[in-house]
């Protein structure tokens, strides 16, 4: 054996004889407080260690017990999550209600508003004139709508960063200074307490409007051409969340170049992709509802005409089975009948008048009569006492 | 040649000639019609350097011898400022150098360094009423600023002040 080999051999028999060195591993290891410290010294840095990759085993074999965990958690006490999520949930679902009573109330007040004005009266003549059913007129003249200018705006600075539009003879870069300028002025002027204001959302420009969606770096600023609907708002607001999601770093490092920010120009275009589908999609639910409504009213045409069939034809029936009976009685003679208002008269009395009736005889006839008023059908009978003035022979 | 895009806002107190000078650059030509400004009037300009083309938007303030809250909202993000005192007016200079105090200020207490200004004594065609001494106006060149007698009505150093301000702006990126 190597001399080394043998000293490292009587250091290490030594460590084990040592019974004090013994002793202190022995109430290291009995201590739970000392192992446990050194076990989340352990665990912390291991965490931190593969937190980088979620395919590592540590996250797999966590995965299970952290959900579980989490799973009894919420079912033994669901208030401590809910207090949590509240801010974040609370807020969007606030969000999304003042959004749905927003277009409610804009439909609401659209409706009212053609319904009793001068344009109103205006497209009723119109539809009475052309054909086109009001309801089409009202539809097309209140929701067309495109939007016209799209702008990202650095919120703080109120510079231009991307701009798509249709417009190319005014500044974008004056317009952005300036509805940054007057949505600030609008929050400092009316809502300087509220710290979570976020200022002007629209601008009113006659029936145009400018939109601001805003998140905390910037705006994105929408001139929209008619009146379009609110429920628009919340897409627009997730096409701005989907370019900071994308781009925030590049936007952040914004100059005053606009050259490598060219890039959000598609993104931004997206916003008339957006109406554009909005358009083709409510054409469609327009176009499938007017099929409905036209196969419906056919539908009851049909049903209708069937209907009226059937009353006719049941009629026919009862009118014949009681011609046939009434011609089987010997002593009645059928002196006319005609259809009038649904009822069946033989007006002319004076041919009765001649007729001697057997008491079997009007008992038949009380029995079609019977039947035909069962059957919607209407028998006038009249009788009277007959007393012959001739001798008899 | 690339173009910047820079913010510069119009500071000064009232009636000291801020939109005069606005108008005198972006429009070339001045309006003898008083207008006192409210709130903020935007105007944009394109200066051509040597190197590059800087589109300036400048933020036109309304008079104020104080940074109320309004005011610094507007200020946020701006790249320069031009400070304007009126030549016939001393006092006018003293409000100037006060808000560029209060701006160090706002800058310092943000971390960041202290913008680039320019400093402009406006109304140089009114000689007979002049109220700033040559030797104050010195005192303000000697402290290494920009400071420049303009005339609004003539164009006097106008074009001048706007292009130093744009080169300074456009260098401090």
């Amino acid at each position: 054996m190597p001399v080394d080999d043998a000293q490292q051999l009587a250091a290490l028999r030594a460590i084990l004889n040592d019974t004090t060195l013994q002793q202190a591993l022995k109430a290291r290891l009995d201590d739970p407080e000392l192992r446990s410290d050194e076990l989340a010294l352990i665990l912390e840095k291991t965490i931190h260690k593969n937190l980088a990759n979620p395919h590592n085993r540590l996250y797999q074999a966590l995965e299970a017990p952290v959900s579980a965990a989490i799973a009894s958690s919420v079912k033994r006490d669901p208030s401590l999550y809910i207090n949590a999520l509240f801010p974040i949930i609370g807020k969007v679902v606030r969000k999304y209600i003042a959004e749905a009573l927003a277009d409610f109330i804009q439909k609401t007040s659209s409706v009212l508003e053609n319904s009793f004005s001068p344009r109103a009266l205006k497209w009723r003549l119109q539809s009475m004139t052309t054909g086109v059913p009001f309801a089409d007129l009202v539809l097309k003249n209140t929701y067309a709508y495109y939007i016209d200018e799209v702008m990202l705006i650095e919120r703080h600075s109120g510079l231009l960063l991307a701009h798509v539009g249709r417009s190319a003879n005014k500044d974008p870069d004056a317009i952005s200074a300036l509805l940054t300028a007057l949505s600030d002025f609008a929050k400092d002027a009316f809502d300087a307490e509220n710290l979570e204001s976020e200022g002007l959302s629209a601008i009113k420009v006659g029936s145009n409007d400018f939109w601001l969606i805003k998140s905390a770096d910037v705006i994105m600023a929408l001139l929209i051409r008619g009146s379009a609907p609110a429920a628009l708002r919340a897409d627009l607001e997730q096409i701005l969340s989907d370019i900071l999601r994308s781009h925030r770093d590049l936007i952040r490092d914004f100059d005053g170049n606009r050259q490598p920010l060219l890039i959000l120009e598609p993104e931004l275009s997206r916003c008339f992709e957006l109406v554009q589908n909005r358009h083709l999609a409510q054409a469609r639910k327009k176009s499938k509802t007017k099929k409905t409504c036209q196969f419906l009213l056919w539908a009851a045409l049909c049903l209708y005409g069937l209907w009226l069939a059937c009353i006719h034809w049941q009629q026919n029936r009862c009118k014949h089975f009681a011609e046939h009976i009434l011609h089987n009685v010997p002593s009645v003679v059928i002196a006319d009948s005609h259809w009038q208002k649904r009822a069946w008269y033989s007006p002319r009395r004076d041919l009765h008048f001649k007729i001697l009736l057997a008491p079997k005889d009007i008992k038949v006839i009380e029995q079609v009569q019977k039947y035909a008023a069962n059957d919607t059908i209407r028998i006038t009978f009249d009788s009277t006492f007959y007393q012959p003035v001739e001798q008899q022979p | 040649m690339s173009l910047l895009n820079k913010k510069i806002c119009m500071i000064g107190d009232f009636a000291v000639g801020k939109s005069s000078l606005v108008s005198q650059f972006v429009n070339q030509q001045f309006s003898q019609k008083y207008q006192t400004t409210v709130g903020v009037k935007i105007d944009t300009k394109l200066v051509e350097l040597p190197d590059f083309t800087v589109k300036l938007i400048i933020w036109d303030l309304a008079g104020a011898d104080n940074l109320k809250q309004a005011t610094q909202s507007y200020l946020q993000g701006m790249s320069g400022y031009i400070l304007v005192a009126d030549g016939t007016r001393a006092e006018t200079l003293e409000t100037a150098l006060s808000l560029k105090k209060q701006i160090d200020s706002i800058s310092k207490a943000a971390n960041r360094a202290e913008l680039p200004f320019v400093g402009l004594i406006n109304k140089t065609d009114l000689p007979h009423s002049w109220d700033v001494p040559n030797s104050q106006f010195d005192g303000l060149l000697a402290r290494g600023w920009d400071f420049f007698k303009t005339s609004a009505l003539d164009g006097t150093h106008v074009e001048q002040a706007f292009r130093v301000l744009a080169k300074k702006v456009s260098d401090d990126e």
